[in-house]
């Protein structure tokens, strides 16, 4: 997790359990630039910098969702079928790396997803989300991987969903 | 993918009464339209080391590129000019059917430069085009032609009186915009208002169009206003349809009670200002909340264009037992009948100490005849209550004297009495009486109906905003009262500069594509870039809406800079700094600027003083503005080149006790007591 505070970030130190986080948990560092407190920050602080640069997110919550996981293993897109997900969302994109912790490459694929959307899917990896506040990304993360649940569970169960939305197939072209 | 409607920048010479389209100006895109579009014409035809009021300066009309389409809420349009009141960027924004008018006459902007010669008419009539591109007649006729009987100097001919004579004189289908009897006259707080009664309240733009001798701009139209791909486009409308009718503030509280909603809200959170910001806790706030508007004033609601929301009160013909027979008594149906909305009922209502909802009604009606800034006019006779309490004036005016209340905003618009002493606003007021600290404002521009002591950042918007003290140029009410997107902690300071600065764009967005701000309740930049996207056939993502956001807001600190506005002026009254509040949820509390501002600035990525720097103006595109704009060295305390702070004008201010500029054209903005 991270939030921009003027030009400063705040992220989670780098092995730190979310659940449970300390003050000293959270490292600040340039938004832009190294210090020192670079070797205590988040692995993914790359992508959070670069999401930072070309987006106006506030604050960003990075997860791993385990029904979201499981979906983008196979789609390139994750539509909800839910209520809630449809209101929210319409369309939350998957993107690939090759290299999937910290790299470059996935900080560019990132947040080329996050200049049209809130939040996207790592395929494989986990959700980035973002929002003007870090409750807002928090509520977007949450929202998805009930969503991704969802939608998870009907595929499992074998249930041929009754479409209850006017034009829900044009969420494809969110 | 279809042909999008072909809408023209067109500029009016008043003082030769010529009319082209504009060549040569600014790129329409990179700013939207609206706001936007208009700010970058202002920029480019315009000149911030002139007088507000000087006649080079240029006053434009702008649409935005979703006005007058099936969108929620799309009947918005914006004025931009140097403001007469503040001296800086102003902008102001209504709804009603004046911009779609401007749009289905093939204008996206109208551009008004010199001051004619005698009182007239801008004629605009884009009706009956042989071809879509066909650019409209734009006229500048001398009021004496279209109506020879109106007399400009009669402090008679209000608002509903010019906009029945000219409804006459002119025909069927045109839509008006007007400054009324305080602007004509050159009261600082005159406004404008279209002939469907939507307000552009704020900054002096009334005073400002008047200034150029024009007595109303009159638009027609007929063309129909195609969006590139419909059946998307349609697709995204029922979906921010949807999102408004799931979101209790748009579907329930907005058309229920309307914006008075907020006054029980605000108050309980110790962050309405009563008695010229000296308490928050105010016993009369029942009897002018919104269940009372609702139950005792209001007959129903109206909205504007291609409105969901409806969120404006409509009431019938006023029975005020102090009620005067000056303009339309506001019949059922009536383009007049527009009711108090929330702002207007804090300053004319808590502000002022009257609980009497037929005084407030009656006060709200007066300023639409005359042409005065609700909000601006019952903070200045709040101000000269306060003083007159305090036996600095000669007159008695004392907090919660409703008949006095009524009469002197009868005399503001008039501009007789004492209250022509408070048309110019509070703070020339206040100074001239020798006690500017009596003033609550921001770059002379009076602070609207939230306490900064209990809304901290609320009080970091007033301080930034471009305009002056303003809640429309970045809203907190949403994060800070209604939890939108999520509920902060009103009291805290760290962290409120990110939020606010994203506000910040996004109403700057609004103000440009057309949309009405309250739709930003219920859905945000992701909703817009895709309608955007679908009415002009142009990609445009997300982050690039809050990117031309970020722009506009720039290029309008750019003109400020110019004018002279640095840090010293993004502060707040010297009583929401230093005073603590007495009483409610807020009780104790002040407001430390300094290390928000701090934060603001890190964040906006501009120097210590609020300069844009070379290298923030180009990453936006702005080079070309910054270098045309800003002089040199924009250093505190130092003079402006060529430009607005005379020596003898400190002298006196430090006599004065007060930090006052006066412009090389003779136009002052007021700083206010550090």
């Amino acid at each position: 997790m991270s939030v921009k505070v003027g030009d400063r970030l705040v992220i989670t130190r780098r092995g730190s359990m979310l659940g449970r986080l300390r003050p000293e948990d959270l490292i600040e560092t340039g938004i832009h630039t190294d210090d020192s407190g670079i070797a205590l920050a988040s692995s993914e602080i790359v992508v959070h910098r670069a999401v930072y640069s070309r987006t106006a997110a506030q604050a960003i919550i990075h997860v791993h969702p385990p029904h979201g996981i499981a979906l983008s293993l196979e789609q390139d897109e994750i539509i909800p079928i839910d209520s809630e997900g449809s209101y929210l969302f319409h369309r939350v994109p998957v993107v690939a790396a090759e290299r999937t912790v910290g790299s470059d490459e996935m900080a560019e694929v990132i947040s080329s997803a996050l200049v049209e959307y809130k939040l996207c899917m790592l395929r494989g990896h986990g959700l980035f989300a973002t929002g003007h506040l870090l409750e807002e990304a928090y509520q977007w993360a949450s929202a998805f991987e009930a969503s991704a649940r969802i939608a998870y569970l009907v595929r499992a169960a074998g249930i041929r969903p009754v479409e209850y939305r006017k034009e829900s197939e044009r969420y494809k072209d969110w | 993918m279809n042909r999008t409607a072909v809408g023209h920048t067109m500029h009016c010479r008043l003082d030769q009464s010529t009319s082209a389209v504009l060549e040569g100006g600014p790129d329409r895109a990179p700013f939207l339209g609206g706001r936007g579009y208009g700010v970058a014409l202002l920029a480019t035809l315009g000149s911030p080391r002139l007088d507000a009021l000087d006649a080079h300066q240029p006053f434009v009309l702008a649409a935005g590129p979703l006005t007058g389409t099936s969108a929620p809420s799309s009947g918005r349009f914006a004025a931009v000019a140097p403001s007469p009141l503040t001296g800086t960027v102003f902008d102001g924004n209504a709804g009603g059917r004046f911009g779609v008018r401007l749009r289905q006459a093939g204008v996206d902007a109208l551009v008004l430069t010199g001051a004619a010669a005698g009182w007239s008419v801008v004629v605009v009539d884009g009706r009956g085009a042989h071809a879509a591109d066909e650019p409209p007649l734009v006229r500048v006729v001398p009021l004496c032609e279209v109506w020879p009987e109106a007399d400009p100097s009669d402090a008679g001919l209000v608002w509903s009186r010019t906009v029945e004579g000219l409804r006459a004189a002119l025909g069927p289908g045109f839509s008006l915009l007007l400054p009324s009897v305080a602007g004509r006259r050159g009261a600082l707080l005159g406004s404008l208002r279209t002939d469907d009664g939507r307000n552009l309240g704020r900054g002096g733009l009334g005073a400002a169009l008047a200034a150029k001798r024009v007595f109303a701009v009159a638009v027609a139209g007929d063309r129909a206003l195609p969006v590139a791909e419909p059946d998307r486009f349609s697709f995204l409308v029922y979906e921010a349809e949807k999102q408004i009718c799931a979101n209790p503030v748009t579907s329930r509280a907005l058309p229920e009670f309307g914006t008075a909603v907020l006054m029980q809200l605000v108050h309980q959170a110790g962050a309405l200002p009563a008695l010229n910001f000296t308490t928050t806790s105010w016993p009369g706030v029942e009897r002018i909340s919104g269940e009372s508007v609702r139950d005792g004033l209001a007959v129903g609601r109206k909205g504007c264009f291609g409105c969901r929301i409806r969120c404006t009160p409509r009431v019938a013909a006023q029975s005020w037992r102090g009620g005067s027979d000056i303009g339309s008594q506001a019949g059922d149906g009536a383009a007049g009948d527009t009711g108090p909305e929330y702002e207007t009922l804090w300053a004319l209502g808590a502000a002022v100490g009257v609980d009497d909802l037929g005084a407030i009604q009656e006060a709200n009606r007066l300023c639409g005849e005359y042409g005065l800034d609700t909000i601006s006019t019952g903070a200045t006779i709040a101000c000269a209550m306060e003083l007159s309490e305090q036996g600095v004036l000669g007159h008695d005016l004392r907090f919660g004297d409703a008949n006095r209340m009524v009469e002197v905003v009868r005399q503001m618009g008039e501009g007789s009495g004492f209250g022509a002493e408070l048309a110019d606003g509070s703070a020339r007021f206040a100074l001239a009486y020798g006690h500017p600290e009596a003033a609550m404002h921001v770059k002379s521009l009076e602070l609207p109906a939230y306490d900064p002591r209990g809304m901290h950042g609320q009080g970091l918007a007033y301080a930034t905003s471009n305009r002056g003290a303003c809640h429309l140029r970045g809203n907190m009410l949403g994060p800070e009262i209604l939890g939108i997107p999520k509920m902060l902690d009103r009291f805290s300071t760290a962290g409120k500069a990110g939020i606010l600065l994203n506000l910040q764009h996004l109403s700057a967005v609004f103000d440009s594509i057309g949309l009405c701000k309250f739709a930003g309740f219920a859905f945000g930049e992701e909703v817009l870039a895709r309608l955007m996207s679908a009415a002009t056939g142009e990609p445009l993502a997300a982050q690039d809406l809050l990117r031309a956001g970020e722009r506009i807001w720039n290029l309008e600190r750019l003109w400020n800079i110019g004018a002279g506005f640095l840090r010293a002026d993004d502060t707040l009254p010297h009583r929401v700094l230093n005073t603590p509040l007495p009483d409610g949820p807020a009780a104790g509390r002040t407001f430390d600027l300094a290390p928000m501002l701090n934060e603001y600035y890190r964040a906006r990525g501009w120097d210590g003083e609020g300069v844009v720097g070379a290298e923030k103006a180009a990453a936006l595109g702005l080079e070309g503005y910054r270098a045309a704009l800003v002089p040199a060295q924009a250093v505190p305390g130092d003079r402006v080149p060529g430009d607005i702070r005379s020596e003898d004008v400190v002298s006196r201010d430090a006599v004065a006790g007060a930090d006052e500029e006066e412009s090389k054209g003779g136009g002052r903005h007021l700083r206010a007591v550090p």
